[in-house]
């Protein structure tokens, strides 16, 4: 109800359902985000039929911005949720402690911890090669003990809450006991750490793509535009500031929204 | 039947690391059916841990905790989950004693549902006789906790407690939270519910008005030690160690008319902050 | 000047802007005061309006609460009128105020001496070690064991106890004409309570103090004259014992009996 009237998880939540939806709709505009067209290289903005202006390809920036901003979602959202799935069930295994496994679980999470994860990330697809597969799971691959760490915590504090106290003392099953009681517990801190997580897989993305090993060579995502447009900064600015502002306003939605969740739970 | 309920005997609770701390040290107690007996101290004596290890929430080190002489370390399988059942606890936080996300009905439908009751209708019979019984209106069953006072909120979790039909129950601090006049009422449905259920209250308090009126034995604590236990008038009334004293004293008793703070010894507290 | 009440409150009402209509007043139209050298005791239960009434005096109320009316004066100073920098001023020498829960009051990465010294420097004009030598002797006052070594500790190698008497010597660092102590004791235990209520009975001489509680036991043993609140209103107010003996109003009469049933069973 709260979060309803939040404006700003309002405008949070508008900007990602407006963005999701053109993702969704980009490929159905039936454009080819890689059209040359030679004689309409470097237009700046709002030049007639094409609203972003064109690149030094003369390609038509907002179709290519469309075709990005649906490969960038869909890395960032699935590495958020492998992520998640991983360091959900690992950061469980850790809290409940009962199982001989846990004292390992929270070795090897302290341990992945500590390692660089972006220079990680990198060395990985350098080594098998780019795509959008490798970058989804290396990505989530290499992130997942930020998600391990936020609900071994949480998942602890929560198991010596006392109504979870007074569930075991009747003898309820621990896996009752995890899926009943502590489980939904941790509803509030996910949805925080998974919209600030997407944003920050958003931005590995891009990063990745802009040194040229995350998408395929060629493909039209955020990073590789700016990437190709770094030589015309100074004499084509738009070629830059344009897939520049998109990745800022998607950073942007997701924090809105985060922090929204963050200030209605806590 | 005609042995104690509960017997502790020399029970230890130690708990490890680099400086082991002794929580419980070498106490022993015994309850019966129909008997409310107040565990009494102050902040760290222990009276909360010896309450966990009869809970089995806290590992004794050593000792004996039974059940109509059954002990219960021994028991597995089974057998200790339905001894372990007929032990219930009500927490002194109000705020965190029930579910925040389930409904009233639902968390007092849990218990039920766990002892392997499947009849809906006969759920929802039982769920309603338990709120009678701590005189909660049955139209805050659809509610969730945050809509509920925190003496409700006591009641309910006393209630989802007695849906285990437990022999013994323990009130670790449960009246602290609330106020005054809810204290008082609550207060007497413990007393109620253990004459009329014939159930073993194991009443862990700092409030000796509040022990002296609703427990039949006492013993005060200190250090992780019970200094004096037995008859709870005879205890308050005349006490036989000098620390059970010092608790009286500091009492704020409108019947004395409050506490004296003009007595030499006012300034002296039992963290001996005055030299 | 010295003929003004340490504190007088007239018809002082907090709200809130926030919620449903019906629920936006919070305190109704409070009037009291307290004289200097007197205890009084402000006792109800949870939603009683005690502490924000107590807080609106010190200029601390909540973000989204305030007062929509009345007047507060301090030893004879409109408050409500006052610029907010000299409410501040006022705040660190008119008031002191002493919370509930002393080690989320003190910061936990500076020694304990710290905060006296800085208050006594900034309130008072005074020099590092004149601030020091009056922080040490406050302490000392308040009967803390080796003052002088106490000043380099830091909260959490004190006890709740030492926490608490801390608290009260920074609040009365400056000699302000009134303190404010709301729930001071109820996080303490029993035999710490007892010493603390006497601590601060000792150190009422010449000021106003004002004690907030939900125990009428512990309001009897130090104060006064003792007022009751029940939903934001005053109910009645009276010498302490005269009020316990022969309460006027129904709802201090359930109070009462509240406690002294417990205490009636034993004889």
């Amino acid at each position: 109800m709260s979060a309803a009237r939040d404006p700003w998880m309002r405008l949070g939540l508008g900007l990602i359902a407006t963005l999701a939806l053109l993702a969704l709709a980009g490929p159905l505009i039936g454009f080819d985000p890689d059209f040359i067209r030679l004689r309409a290289r470097l237009l700046p903005p709002l030049s007639p039929g094409y609203p972003f202006g064109t690149d030094h390809l003369g390609r038509d920036i907002a179709v290519r911005l469309l075709i990005g901003l649906r490969w960038s979602m869909a890395t960032a959202g699935l590495a958020t949720l492998i992520a998640f799935l991983i360091g959900t069930g690992f950061g469980l295994v850790a809290a409940s402690g009962r199982w001989p496994v846990a004292g390992l679980v929270r070795q090897v999470t302290a341990l992945a911890q500590a390692l660089p994860v972006f220079v990680l990330a990198a060395a990985i697809i350098a080594i098998v090669g780019n795509g959008y597969w490798a970058v989804v799971t290396t990505l989530g691959l290499v992130t997942w003990p930020v998600f391990a760490r936020v609900v071994a915590a949480e998942a602890a504090s929560l198991f010596s809450r006392e109504y979870v106290l007074a569930a075991g003392m009747m003898q309820m099953s621990r896996t009752r006991l995890l899926v009943w009681h502590v489980m939904p517990g941790l509803v509030p801190s996910l949805a925080v750490l998974g919209a600030f997580h997407f944003a920050d897989m958003l931005i590995a993305e891009s990063a990745l793509s802009f040194l040229g090993i995350g998408a395929p060579l060629g493909a039209s995502t955020w990073g590789a535009m700016l990437s190709e447009s770094r030589a015309y900064l100074l004499t084509a600015p738009w070629t830059l500031l344009v897939p520049a502002g998109a990745v800022v306003t998607v950073v942007i939605a997701f924090n809105l929204v985060g922090d929204a969740l963050r200030r209605r739970f806590a | 039947m005609s042995g104690p309920l509960l017997s502790v005997e020399r029970l230890s609770v130690v708990y490890p690391g680099p400086r082991p701390v002794t929580a419980v040290a070498d106490c022993s107690i015994e309850i019966g059916r129909g008997e409310v007996f107040a565990l009494v101290g102050e902040s760290g004596s222990g009276k909360s841990t010896l309450a966990r290890a009869v809970a089995g929430l806290v590992r004794p080190s050593h000792g004996r905790i039974a059940l109509d002489g059954t002990a219960l370390e021994g028991l597995r399988g089974q057998a200790a989950r339905t001894a372990r059942r007929r032990i219930q606890m009500v927490f002194q936080d109000p705020e965190a004693s029930l579910n925040p996300y389930h409904r009233i009905g639902t968390s007092l439908a849990e218990p039920l549902r766990v002892r392997g009751m499947r009849d809906e209708p006969a759920i929802a019979a039982r769920v309603a006789e338990l709120l009678a019984m701590v005189r909660i209106d049955p139209a805050l069953l659809d509610r969730r906790p945050r809509a509920l006072s925190g003496g409700q909120k006591q009641r309910v979790a006393i209630a989802r407690a007695l849906a285990m039909e437990p022999d013994l129950l323990i009130a670790d601090e449960a009246l602290s939270a609330l106020d005054v006049s809810t204290q008082a009422a609550v207060g007497a449905l413990l007393r109620e519910l253990c004459d009329r259920l014939s159930l073993a209250i194991l009443f862990i308090s700092h409030d000796l008005l509040m022990v002296r009126h609703l427990a039949d034995r006492v013993a005060i604590m200190r250090g992780g030690q019970i200094l004096e236990q037995g008859d709870c008038r005879a205890v308050l009334d005349a006490p036989a160690h000098r620390y059970t004293r010092l608790l009286l004293d500091a009492t704020p008793d409108l019947a004395r008319g409050g506490i004296d703070l003009e007595a030499e010894e006012a300034l002296v507290d039992s963290e001996g902050v005055m030299g | 000047m010295s003929a003004a009440p340490a504190l007088r409150v007239e018809g002082l009402s907090i709200g809130t802007a926030s919620g449903p209509e019906s629920a936006r007043g919070l305190v109704h139209g409070l009037s009291f005061s307290v004289a200097a050298g007197e205890v009084l005791g402000i006792v109800g239960e949870s939603g009683s309006g005690k502490s924000l009434s107590a807080l609106a005096v010190a200029g601390l109320l909540p973000e989204g609460v305030t007062v929509t009316g009345g007047q507060i004066s301090v030893a004879g100073v409109d408050v409500l009128s006052l610029a907010p920098d000299a409410r501040r001023r006022l705040g660190g020498s008119g008031i002191g105020f002493v919370f509930q829960d002393p080690l989320s009051s003190l910061n936990p990465v500076r020694r304990v001496g710290t905060a006296l010294i800085e208050s006594a420097m900034r309130h008072r004009g005074m020099g590092r070690a004149e601030a020091q030598a009056l922080a040490i002797a406050r302490l000392a006052d308040m009967q803390l064991r080796e003052p002088e070594r106490l000043v380099d500790r830091y909260p959490h190698q004190l006890s709740g106890g030492q926490r608490q008497r801390v608290m009260i010597a920074l609040a009365l660092i400056n000699d302000p004409p009134l303190l404010i102590a709301d729930e001071p004791t109820t996080a303490l235990d029993a035999t710490v309570q007892r010493s603390i209520l006497a601590l601060l009975r000792r150190h009422s001489a010449g000021r106003g103090t004002i004690l907030i509680t939900h125990d009428l036991g512990v309001a009897v043993s130090l104060c006064d004259r003792i007022m009751v609140m029940h939903e934001g209103r005053l109910v009645e107010s009276g010498p302490a014992r005269a009020l316990l003996s022969a309460p006027a109003m129904a709802y201090t009469k359930g109070l009462i009996a509240a406690r002294l049933a417990l205490a009636g069973a034993a004889s």
